[in-house]
């Protein structure tokens, strides 16, 4: 994961407050993005696979159709190899635009997460 | 043929190509990718059951967005607006042909005794549901037909919306509301009788058992696998002539309620495909688009030039 700035209350109080206009991104998607950013190129099935449960095969093509609407992923088609058959695979990565969302949704989370009464 | 290749196919046909190329092309890559790496007949049996069901499910997602795109909703507004305007008129032509003038009414009756089906619309007619029972499965051709050459070339899950849309009418009108009628006028004409004798006699209840037209779905399902009525009690085996053909009736009258919902997918399928054909022809004829088979799959071709 890329090197976070530290947060103070203030910048978590605006991110916050901002965060209605703002892309938001859902559990799922924060799940393909935290993926696509670690491990680089990904087919759907290896983000199923690698997802431990979040991901399900019949809805992670919706969700990345979905993410590169809002601009956060991209894709292309394998290159096709010799004596293949059927339809290429695409292989999805995240765009310079859906890292930053992603992590500064990341910072926001923990920045949340650091501000809740710990107990004893 | 490959596997998937049937998949790919429903899709293309029914879904836009933005969702099939984003969302569905992948899945099936995946489904023909897996099938095509699997050792044993058992883990190609796997791949082929999740492939499948993930297709499905992503299948459905693409139906949905598409019907709920913008484009789609002016679709079913045009088709609604057609949709009212026709079954508006054929309820004016009911009123006007058989329930203004006597006269008009016993000669528009006499010709539909005539025609072999339409004896039975006449008979709907005598108690005001002919509009309800026939005109809703009737306006679906002309609806759609009509959203169509407004709309022009769609994705197919608005048309099949529509369809669907006005089939549940369908059921609804002819299952529930027209019986509902029939019941609400045959209570008023015995209301109008009784009133009539003024007391001098006793008229008896309506037994509505006896009219499978008068009954909404479920009880025309139980009317028409009901055993024969044994009415009186000493006589445990005898069945009244009355009751000898009354399952028979409410057969007959739920296969016609079943043949109005197939009349109503029909008529919908129909007045879609007739409004695409001639869309696709006038778009020809201005030079819009030409398609051209492409490895047996048909491909637009937009402008002069022959640009894709």
């Amino acid at each position: 994961m890329g090197v976070d700035s530290p947060l103070d209350l203030q910048n978590v109080r605006s991110i916050i407050s901002d965060v209605s206009g703002h892309p938001r991104i859902s559990r799922t998607e924060r799940a393909i993005l935290e993926l696509l950013v670690s491990e680089g190129e990904l087919f759907g099935l290896q983000l199923v696979e690698r997802s431990r449960g979040v991901l399900k095969r019949g809805t992670v093509y919706v969700t990345l159709g979905r993410m590169q609407e809002k601009g956060f992923v991209e894709s292309r088609t394998e290159p096709p190899a010799p004596g293949a058959i059927g339809l290429p695979r695409r292989l999805y990565r995240p765009t310079a635009y859906g890292v930053g969302v992603f992590r500064a949704w990341s910072r926001a989370a923990r920045a949340i997460a650091r501000l809740q009464p710990h107990e004893a | 043929m490959a596997v998937g290749d049937a998949l790919h196919r429903i899709g293309r046909n029914l879904c836009s190509c933005d969702l099939c190329g984003r969302v569905l092309e992948p899945v099936i890559a995946d489904l023909q990718h897996e099938y095509e790496h699997a050792d044993g007949a058992a883990e190609r049996f796997f791949a082929l059951l999740g492939g499948y069901a993930a297709f499905w499910r992503s299948f459905g997602w693409c139906l949905a967005r598409d019907a709920a795109a913008r484009e789609s909703r002016r679709y079913l507004g045009s088709a609604s607006v057609a949709f009212l305007i026709v079954v508006g008129t054929l309820a004016l032509s009911e009123i006007l042909f058989l329930h203004t003038l006597q006269g008009v009414r016993n000669v528009v009756l006499r010709v539909l005794s005539w025609i072999p089906y339409l004896s039975y619309i006449g008979w709907s007619a005598r108690i005001n549901t002919a509009t309800l029972t026939f005109g809703l499965p009737l306006a679906m051709l002309p609806a759609l037909l009509y959203a169509t050459r407004r709309r022009g070339i769609i994705t197919p899950s608005a048309a099949l919306l529509a369809i669907a849309l006005g089939t549940i009418l369908t059921t609804a009108s002819s299952g529930w509301i027209a019986p509902a009628v029939v019941r609400w006028s045959v209570v008023a004409e015995r209301d109008r009788f009784v009133v009539a004798l003024g007391g001098r006699r006793q008229v008896p209840p309506i037994d509505f058992d006896g009219c499978p037209d008068c009954r909404a779905w479920p009880d025309v399902i139980r009317g028409a696998r009901a055993p024969l009525k044994h009415r009186y009690p000493g006589y445990p085996t005898y069945v009244a002539p009355e009751d000898r053909g009354l399952p028979a009736w409410y057969r007959s009258v739920l296969r016609e309620r079943l043949l109005l919902i197939v009349f109503a997918i029909l008529a919908g399928l129909i007045g879609w495909r007739l409004g695409l054909a001639l869309e696709r022809r006038q778009a020809d004829d201005d030079g819009v688009f030409r398609t051209r088979d492409d490895g047996g799959r048909r491909v637009v071709v937009v402008g002069e030039d022959g640009e894709d």
